[in-house]
């Protein structure tokens, strides 16, 4: 009886997380930019693990899981919306959205690696316009089980040269899922967004 | 295989990985030597190397 009191999380069942209380929260004072503006993609079964400490992932195993993906500026997007199912339940879909073009025979490899990947599942790792790093797909309540899938491509030529978004790939990643995105930790995030020489990443 | 030590500054983390086709996920300050084999056979770097030992006498 008094273990549980001390360590409520001892009791609770594998795959719940909920040993939070609530705390005082205290806001920042920095600038907070909007949108994102790189994207990596990594199949679930090349990037085998994550380490995680103290809320943030500290470590991903695999040879350069993470692989680059020049998407179109400002077509990069990442959603995460929480909703309440009945009384008790949570849950959370992830939507990642970006843009690449030329259609080309290239445009095509890379499609095609996403639909072969999808079945199995993705990982992204997405930088956010205030320069963190955020890996959606895997999280601390479902671990693995619940990546990202390829949701959608839709491609247009459009109809002329006034239609912007011609001949441009609109990619979308999905998932719902019980836990929310993790950050990286600020080790791994500088090397991703400061240096660029992360090893979770290949880069060329 | 020699016992897997766990680094001091690993010991509060928590390693989520697949194996036999199911994802798990391990806390390394409680993890058992079988767990750790499994991390180690994919590929986790939390562990000490003998090198890293300190000398004796």
């Amino acid at each position: 009886m008094l273990a549980g009191m001390i360590f409520p999380e001892l009791f609770l069942p594998a795959g719940i997380t909920g040993a939070f209380a609530l705390a005082i929260f205290t806001q920042t004072c920095a600038k907070n930019v909007s949108g994102a503006s790189k994207v990596f993609i990594a199949e679930k079964s090349v990037a085998t693990a994550f380490t995680v400490t103290s809320g943030e992932i500290s470590a991903v195993t695999g040879t350069n899981p993470f692989m680059r993906v020049d998407a179109m500026q400002d077509s990069v997007s990442w959603s995460e919306v929480g909703e309440l199912i009945g009384l008790n339940n949570w849950k959370i879909t992830n939507t990642v959205e970006f843009d690449i073009m030329p259609p080309e025979t290239e445009t095509n490899t890379f499609l095609q690696a996403l639909i072969d990947g999808s079945p199995c599942g993705l990982f992204a790792l997405i930088v956010d316009g205030n320069g963190r790093c955020w890996v959606v797909g895997y999280n601390a309540t479902d671990i693995r089980e619940r990546p990202l899938r390829l949701g959608g491509q839709d491609h247009k030529t459009g109809k002329g040269l006034s239609e912007a978004e011609g001949n441009t790939i609109h990619i979308t990643l999905t998932n719902e899922c019980g836990g929310i995105a993790l950050p990286l930790d600020d080790t791994l995030n500088a090397a991703v967004v400061t240096t660029g020489d992360a090893t979770i990443c290949k880069w060329s | 295989m020699a016992k897997l030590i766990v680094r001091k500054e690993k010991l509060d983390s928590e390693v989520g990985y697949s194996y036999n086709g199911s994802s798990y996920s391990v806390k390394l300050s409680e993890a058992t030597q079988a767990q750790l084999k499994v991390l180690a056979e994919i590929g986790v770097d939390v562990f000490e190397k003998p090198d890293n030992k300190p000398d004796k006498g």
